[in-house]
């Protein structure tokens, strides 16, 4: 029989032993293809200056890290081959045996991978384009493009440096391949049987090291509740909080499967019924032989979930805030007490600026500090506020004059809202107060501002962006005084309210205004639509790649090598479960112990590490609020649809190879 | 007892065929077999290599499937059972005693031997009452909190046996028990058999082509070419006496099949 003919012939009848070979070449091609691809997508063309920097950024940054990927999953294909190695060793052996030359069985091992190779190669990239037509349309999603100019795209650079890169994978498995055929022993391959489980001696005392592991992480808790997730320069509270919860990891899966057999043999009657004894034992002596694995899939987990839940939170809330209605292209804030009470335009204008060149419509409006704080307002409510709105309770309430609110109202073509010259009305739109606004109102019937006793105007709470801010467009709430009471406050700030001419070039008015932002003699600052999108969304898009990149390929890789030693230590059980069968164990019994087994040695890790995420999560969020003034939720939806997806399809194909592997061996069904 | 079994045979086997391979090339491993084994019986079945004898054993463990003739358990049809009734049966009606003892080395001497049990459903508290009997028959009791690498062999032999006789079977089989041991174990295990039977009462059937092992005995039935070629009986005679019987037959056997002694 040729070499070529062998090849084949293997790759066939070994399909069951290469499934999860196979499936993590293709996955890791897959990502690495669709996360390369994106600078390729044509609607990214016409972004604007930031964002395309940004972007550039984005690209820059991917491949940097794609690098340090393509090493990883290097090391991941290398470690998958190996057990493959292993499995067919006594093959290997009777090739040796038969007289075929160790040249040739080395060019028939090459060639097997090589082959795999190209399939996994070929259904990997087919996988990468799907998946980075889907990639494109989320990020353009976060870069805020239009997806009008969506086109369906082959990336010719990314699939050049996806094949380049796998190619080199695959030279180092061939290479790697050749040496350990080279290298073994026949007598080694022709034993290389069953090899008798070690048991690691019991340690001393499990129970206090479970002890001490809880103590240990429980103390990492406290550390990181009072410090903070953060080192801080001269103190060592946060390495030594991240010391004492990889000791404690360790020891946790060092000692749990000890504590767990007493817990099991506790319960006589469970313990003793069908093959729950075996199954715990096996356990047992898995997660001991394993622990150290244990304690770093557990870690990267926790990275993972931690990275992606925030990564892909933080990008989700940035869109919630895009998605508000951002009702004008330029506010300029003048600060009172630092400008007097100037008009913003004409000042503009002695800097060189003439915005009536690009404005459609342009309008100037006052905001008022009225005589009463928020905690006033909302005197008598059970205050939950969120972090970055802490002190509110001490700073006055925004008010806004009638007439200056219908011109901002008419500007963006809403009717104008009616107030007799006794009433008042309250504006909200954040999300923060909008509650404690709403009760506010309905506590008020009656409300003093300078001296001036008003009449509740509505009922409704309004809920109108009125100008916008930096962040978003967060009016905590505004009163609506009558022109002639809003008068009698004090002025806080002047606000000037643009919106630009059809095709008016957003980045020509930036150039020009930027000198003006920076003027640290002056108070104006300038809030312009598409900076504030580029900025935040465009940040934010960053930030939740390269997170949801380095999640997956930590996710995968964690993936992979529970499902490899999972396999492995199944096939050197296979014995086992002959002698299982033998004992009178029905088929059933023993699927559901193969299963049982598998799903406890999978959630494992996980249950501790989301644990530890939902902790660091609470942490990290915190962070991440109090730096980009947002309100955050971690999206769990997102984290757990890409666990289902990589961690269950491992899980299911492990389990599916592993019941092979145990039926295999089972003596010769009965034909019914 | 009253066990209204207790007249019938333990096993009979009746008229089993079983063949391998497909319509060109048909392989006779067993061809027309028959005999029974009483309750208490010590029965040894001897051959060659290829003789068919673990074929057969095969075929009464319900590992394998007869192609046709039946064989009856206690009365009961094995060759009828299926799935879930099959493997109910292994685990109550027979104990195994195999090669390297196959004890599970991540289970302590008292869970492997609770695990035949408990897999056929018997009840927790029963369990630990019918090991811990066993274990006394079998001097073991000591031992029991031991995991497999912590005994002597002489023990792991008694483990092994304790597991295949806990369940009160109808029927312990034995392939080839001595195969994989040196002459002093050997002979220990099959003291252990020749205890389990006499003392503990259990029908062993052995499967061997030692003619040493064969002499613990009581009775052997030669298998050739997948027929019965011939029986001996111990009776009141010394094993040393039996052994030369045996010695006789194996060299017929032998004489037949090769010309070169």
């Amino acid at each position: 029989m040729t070499t070529c003919k062998l090849i084949f012939r293997n790759v066939r009848r070994n399909i069951r032993d290469y499934l999860v070979y196979y499936l993590t070449l293709t996955l890791a091609v897959g990502m690495f293809y669709a996360f390369n691809s994106i600078a390729s997508q044509s609607a990214f063309a016409d972004m604007s200056a930031t964002r395309a920097l940004l972007y550039q950024q984005l690209g820059t940054l991917l491949s940097a890290l794609s690098v340090v990927i393509a090493v990883v999953l290097a090391f991941l294909v290398v470690y998958a081959n190996q057990f493959i190695l292993k499995r067919r060793k006594k093959e290997l052996g009777i090739y040796l045996l038969a007289g075929m030359r160790k040249g040739r069985i080395s060019r028939l091992f090459a060639g097997e991978t090589l082959l795999v190779g190209l399939l996994a190669l070929g259904s990997g990239l087919l996988a990468g384009v799907v998946l980075s037509q889907g990639l494109s349309l989320v990020s353009m999603r976060l870069f805020a493009v239009e997806v009008s100019g969506f086109r369906f795209v082959l990336s010719a650079p990314a699939l050049r440096l996806t094949v380049l890169c796998f190619a080199v994978i695959f030279v180092l498995v061939g290479v790697f391949n050749v040496l350990t055929v080279s290298g073994v022993k026949l007598i080694d391959l022709l034993t290389a049987r069953r090899k008798n489980e070690t048991l690691p001696a019991a340690g001393p005392a499990p129970v206090l090291l479970f002890a001490a592991a809880l103590a240990l992480i429980g103390a990492a808790a406290a550390i990181f509740h009072r410090h903070g997730i953060l080192p801080v320069r001269g103190e060592s509270w946060v390495q030594l909080g991240a010391g004492a919860l990889a000791v404690g990891t360790v020891l946790l899966f060092y000692s749990a499967s000890a504590v767990g057999v007493r817990l099991a043999q506790a319960d006589r009657r469970r313990y003793l019924k069908g093959l729950t004894a075996f199954v715990v034992r096996q356990l047992d002596s898995r997660l001991r032989t394993n622990f150290l694995v244990m304690a770093a899939v557990c870690g990267i987990l926790t990275v993972t979930i931690v990275a992606v839940g925030l990564g892909a939170g933080t990008a989700l809330a940035m869109n919630r805030a895009a998605q508000a209605a951002v009702p004008y292209d330029l506010n300029v804030l003048s600060d009172v007490d630092q400008d007097g009470d100037t008009d913003i335009a004409a000042y503009l204008r002695t800097r060189g600026v003439d915005l009536a060149q690009y404005a459609r419509s342009m309008e100037q409006v006052a905001m008022y500090n009225a005589d009463l704080t928020y905690g006033q307002l909302l005197a008598g409510q059970e205050l939950e506020l969120w972090r970055m709105d802490q002190d509110l309770p001490d700073v006055p309430v925004a008010a806004v004059s009638l007439s200056d609110f219908n011109r901002a109202l008419a500007m963006q073509g809403k009717p104008a809202v009616t107030l007799a010259d006794d009433q008042y009305l309250l504006n909200c739109n954040y999300e923060g107060t909008l509650g404690y606004l709403r009760q506010a109102l309905a506590d008020h019937p009656t409300l003093t501002v300078a001296g001036v006793t008003l009449h509740r105007g509505s009922d409704t709470l309004l809920n109108e962006t009125w100008f916008m801010t930096q962040v978003g467009n967060n009016d905590r709430g505004t009163l609506v005084l009558p022109d002639a009471v809003a008068a009698r406050l004090e002025k806080d700030a002047n606000i000037l309210l643009v919106c630009y001419r059809e095709g008016t070039d957003p980045d020509e008015v930036l150039a020009l205004m930027l000198p003006i932002g920076l003027d640290e003699s002056h108070g104006y600052r300038y809030t312009e639509k598409t900076m504030m999108y580029d900025a935040y969304y465009g940040s934010s898009a960053v930030v939740a790649f390269l997170c949801s990149y380095v999640g997956l390929v930590f996710l995968l890789l964690c993936s992979a090598l529970l499902a490899l030693k999972q396999l492995t230590e199944t096939s050197d059980n296979i014995a086992r479960y002959g002698l299982l069968q033998k004992l009178g164990a029905s088929p059933r019994q023993i699927d559901r112990a193969v299963l049982g087994q598998t799903a406890v040695f999978f959630a494992a890790p996980l249950a501790v590490a989301v644990c530890y995420a939902a902790f660091l999560l609470g942490q990290g969020i915190q962070l991440v609020e109090d730096f980009m003034h947002l309100r955050v939720t971690a999206s769990a939806g997102v984290t757990a649809a890409m666990f289902v997806l990589v961690y269950g399809g491992y899980f299911a194909a492990t389990c599916l190879s592993c019941r092979r592997m145990v039926r295999e061996k089972r003596p010769a069904a009965r034909q019914d | 007892m009253t066990d209204p079994t207790n007249a019938a045979p333990i096993l009979q086997v009746q008229d089993i065929q079983k063949y391998y391979g497909s319509r060109g090339s048909v392989t006779k491993a067993i061809d027309h077999i028959s005999f029974a084994v009483e309750r208490g019986e010590f029965l040894g079945i001897m051959g060659a290599s290829g003789s068919g004898k673990t074929t057969l054993l095969n075929c009464i463990s319900t590992i394998d499937t007869v192609t046709s003739g039946h064989i009856l358990v206690e009365g009961r049809d094995v060759t009828a059972l299926h799935g879930g009734e099959l493997a109910a049966f292994r685990g109550r009606k027979l104990g195994f005693i195999f090669q390297d003892f196959n004890l599970l080395d991540t289970l302590t001497a008292r869970e492997n031997i609770a695990l035949t049990l408990s897999v056929s459903g018997v009840r927790p508290a029963e369990i630990e009452c019918r090991v811990a009997q066993t274990a006394a028959a079998l001097d073991i009791a000591g031992v029991l909190d031991k995991y497999p690498y912590q005994m002597s062999g002489g023990q792991q032999q008694r483990v092994a046996a304790a597991r295949a006789v806990v369940t009160d079977p109808a029927l312990v089989l034995a392939d080839e028990p001595t195969g994989a041991l040196d002459s002093h174990s050997s002979r220990m295990l099959l003291k252990l058999l020749g205890r389990l039977n006499s003392r503990l009462g259990a029908t062993i059937l052995m499967v061997t082509h030692d003619a040493f092992s064969a002499s613990y005995c009581r009775r052997i039935l030669f298998i050739k070419d997948g027929r019965i070629f011939n029986e001996l009986v111990r009776g009141g005679e010394s094993r040393r006496d039996f052994f030369g019987r045996i010695l006789d037959v194996v060299s017929v056997l032998g004489g037949e099949q090769d010309d070169d002694l």
